[in-house]
């Protein structure tokens, strides 16, 4: 029993030394503590008015102070017009960014790290993600300027005699999704892969010396070493992506392509949960519909957060936590 | 040792700081107190005390971000005393609203925005209060005050830019429809190619359509642009029965605009441009940007628009230096064409509860809106920026008549127009006047008012109420579905759409709301007879 709590003491006192050793580390993260405090945890104070009738004259003290109304605004939401037409594209689009733009990355980091003269593989690399720092609205004027009806598409195929008419690009909903998900996986790939060449680059050369020792081909090298080796960071990287699976995925791009890319004609392809969040929450001032319908996207990322960590652990031993 | 001083020092800043924001607070009063002792005592003098008060105008496209420094500002602060300190919305959908929950108000707000009215008058003095309070001699009309009284009987606000149906049908030919007018502009240089053929009618125009398709396959035939601008054009010509309320009444019931058949009529031609080739879907989707681009590269035959559209259009090809020419259609193509005018007004100046001379800011208001006040803010000052012609009209001056052709640039120089809060649309029609096309037009479009109905914007349901959740969601369904009226491939499809649309408003609760406002028209309807 006495030893127990000598052991219990020795171990906190030990606790204690370490953290004043990293006293100056530990500011920082402290810093990060605070800054997650105050910009993430204290507005969720604001989630209540989600199952209050809030009216913004109210100020914060309305978020107290208002009626309670249950669930009100979220039966609303399931009972609106469009709401299955909008579940029905959050999660369209969300899931098909996941099935082709998660894999692009790592594609492209194996093939840039087997590729041999380092200058070219430097303006590679850097050529791929800058599009990561051109902004959607930049990014909305070049897709116009490619795929409109005088644009450089459909001008290059009618000079083919591909086409007589152009193709709606912009205006047919059956091309929005796939126009989303080139997009975005055009803008994002060379970013996401810098994570994946560092990783592969952390891969110790005597493994390759030893499968080529082995008589290992270029593709069993990648298959035996390579993917194995950056197993652990593609679990990471997979998990945080579905965490944020229906606000993009990786580049959290939805809100932005489907603001800008969507209209009135691909509407029933584009429109979805935070679009809607934007134009009947914050356009028609129904902060509670608003907080509500958000609230619900918020609930199923922790769901998708924590499944998808739980399941990945089971299958590959790598997890978040 | 250093918490402990940290703690000592932390309260006694905080105290500190409380003691000066009352201080500042009390400063304050006593200026009001003052002013509006000076105000009394000085009743009718122009030599009042300076004061400053600080207003934010809730339009972030506004011309001017400051006070001062410009013949017409420095004229209003001779004439009232009264200097602004100017804030400009960034983004006017939220800030205002974000201002007024956290209670941060100016002493003055200066808004367009409908929506955000019930709560701003909820932190405003009502101008009844402030005219028997500090100025007795401040007569406002009946018909505006009916337009400006909201539910608990009491005005808080007069919205600029209204005239009386009496200005409106008096014979006044300076006196012309709202630049903002939908109007239709073509090509001037084709319709010569083409040999001018006559457009009297839709059946001429859509000859003609056909015509420049025929003759230049690649060409926009006719492009609507954004935020249903162009389809108003096209309600206007098929006789609409509502206005800008989107309502319009029929056998004693208050009705959406959708169940309208002259509103059909108008999607069904549309449509019917459409599936003749005549409207690119594309040209459905252009953001402003894309519309005016699409208009100035000389790609598009007719576009339809605000008055002001084809002069911006010949600015861009004379830049360029494109031989193309844009011209109005100076026809009503239709003999039922005609709008009617809901209007109540637009902007007006809201005199917070924070204010801090709410006297001095009725005075401002009351000289804004007065004969001399309106004419300073939207004409300038006399002998400088205009001369009376004989029978009372002004004739701008030649510098004023050179800086008036870039609009922006003259009230960034001049200050008429920018603090233009209590006009009405009377001043600004007859200085806007000049004898050429668009005045023409704009003329030809005051003549077809058809009617004027003020109540219908008290109808729109603006309290926390599922009324107002109704209507906003209608209105908003609406502007995504028309487009698919127009674009529908066939008229079988355009019925299915509009059926369509109907039962969603329905199941949107269109009839509840509609039974609510029928309710609200009887109740309210003598107050504008």
């Amino acid at each position: 029993m006495i030893n127990n709590s000598l052991t219990g003491k020795k171990h906190a006192n030990h606790l204690w030394n370490s953290f004043k050793k990293q006293a100056y580390l530990q500011a920082f993260v402290l810093i990060g503590i605070l800054f997650l405090f105050v910009f993430s945890y204290i507005p969720m104070i604001g989630l209540i008015i989600a199952f209050k009738d809030y009216v913004l004259t109210d100020g914060v003290k309305g978020f107290f102070t208002s009626p309670w109304v249950g669930l009100k605004y979220f039966m609303e939401f399931f009972t609106e017009v469009d709401s299955g037409m909008i579940i029905r594209n959050t999660f369209g689009i969300s899931i098909l960014k996941v099935i082709f733009t998660f894999p692009v990355p790592i594609i492209f980091a194996i093939m840039i790290s087997e590729v041999g003269p380092l200058k070219y593989k430097k303006v590679v690399q850097t050529a791929s993600y800058l599009p990561h720092f051109i902004s959607w609205v930049v990014v909305y004027g070049l897709v116009f300027s490619f795929f409109s009806n005088d644009g450089v598409i459909n001008s290059a195929l009618k000079s083919l005699n591909i086409i007589d008419k152009s193709l709606p690009f912009l205006t047919d909903p059956s091309k929005f999704w796939p126009l989303a998900v080139i997009s975005d996986a055009w803008k994002e790939f060379g970013w996401w892969a810098i994570i994946f060449i560092a990783a592969i680059v952390g891969i110790d050369p005597s493994i390759y010396e030893a499968a080529q020792i082995d008589g290992a081909s270029r593709l069993q090298k990648i298959r035996y070493v390579t993917l194995p080796g950056i197993q652990g960071t593609i679990c990471v990287v997979l998990i945080l992506t579905l965490g944020n699976l229906l606000g993009g995925g990786m580049s959290g791009s939805n809100f932005e392509q489907s603001l800008l890319l969507g209209n009135n004609l691909n509407r029933e392809a584009s429109e979805i949960l935070q679009t809607h969040i934007l134009k009947v929450g914050l356009v028609q001032l129904r902060y509670s519909y608003a907080a509500a319908v958000g609230m619900l996207q918020s609930v199923i990322s922790v769901v998708m957060i924590f499944g998808s960590n739980f399941i990945i652990k089971k299958l590959s031993g790598t997890g978040l936590y | 040792m250093k918490i402990r001083m940290f703690s000592t020092v932390l309260p006694l800043l905080i105290v500190l700081s409380m003691v000066m924001t009352a201080c500042g607070s009390q400063t304050g009063n006593q200026t009001a107190n003052t002013a509006g002792e000076t105000n009394s005592a000085d009743a009718g003098s122009t030599q009042l005390e300076p004061i400053t008060l600080s207003i934010f105008v809730n339009m972030d496209w506004y011309w001017v971000d400051s006070f001062g420094g410009r013949p017409v500002d420095d004229e209003i602060t001779k004439r009232t005393g009264v200097k602004l300190e100017v804030t400009k919305a960034a983004e006017q959908d939220n800030q205002l609203a974000i201002l007024i929950s956290s209670n941060d108000l100016p002493d003055l707000v200066y808004n367009g925005t409908k929506k955000l009215d019930p709560m701003l008058i909820k932190q405003s003095y009502s101008y009844n209060e402030l005219i028997e309070k500090y100025a007795k001699d401040f007569v406002v009309e009946p018909e505006v005050i009916a337009n400006n009284t909201v539910e608990d009987g009491k005005f808080y606000t007069i919205k600029n830019n209204y005239s009386t149906p009496e200005e409106w049908r008096a014979d006044n030919p300076r006196l012309v429809a709202s630049p903002g007018s939908p109007t239709l502009a073509v090509r001037q240089d084709i319709l010569q190619e083409l040999g001018n053929p006559a457009i009297n009618t839709l059946a001429d125009y859509e000859k003609v359509l056909g015509m420049v398709k025929a003759k230049h396959p690649d060409m926009n035939a006719l492009a609507l642009g954004p935020d249903q601008y162009g389809e108003r054009y096209f309600k206007m010509l098929f006789g609409i029965k509502s206005g800008e309320s989107e309502i319009f009444e029929e056998n004693g019931a208050i009705k959406f605009q959708a169940r309208d058949p002259n509103y059909i009529n108008a999607y069904k031609y549309m449509n019917k441009l459409y599936r003749d080739g005549y409207i690119e879907a594309e040209s459905l989707i252009y953001k402003y940007e894309d519309f005016q681009q699409a208009v100035n590269n000389g790609k598009t035959f007719s576009a339809a628009r605000s008055a002001d559209l084809y002069a911006e259009a010949n600015k861009a090809f004379e830049q360029a230096g494109a031989p193309y020419k844009m011209a109005i259609l100076n026809k009503m193509l239709t003999e039922e064409a005609g709008t009617v005018n809901d209007g109540i007004g637009w902007a007006g100046l809201y005199i917070t509860k924070n204010c801090k001379a709410p006297d001095r800011a009725i005075k401002l208001e009351q000289f804004l809106r007065s004969d001399e006040g309106q004419k300073l803010c939207v004409w300038g000052v006399e002998g400088e920026h205009y001369t009376l012609t004989s029978d009372g009209y002004p004739e701008l001056t030649p510098k004023m008549a050179e800086l008036a052709g870039d609009y922006t640039n003259m009230v960034q120089k001049v200050g008429n127009m920018a603090w233009s809060f209590a006009v009405t649309s009377k001043p600004e029609g007859v200085w806007n006047y000049s004898e050429n096309e668009r005045t023409q037009w704009l003329r030809l479009s005051k003549e077809k008012i058809k009617d004027f109905k003020p109540v219908y914007s008290f109808l729109v349901p603006t309290d926390n109420i599922e009324e107002t959740a109704i209507y906003s969601k209608v209105v908003d369904y609406e502007k995504t579905q028309t487009v698919k009226l127009i674009s529908a491939k066939s008229e079988e499809e355009f019925n299915k759409v509009y059926d369509t649309m109907i039962k969603n408003f329905e199941s949107m609760g269109l009839v509840k709301l509609e039974t609510w406002m029928t309710n609200k028209y009887n109740q309210i309807k003598s107050r504008f007879n």
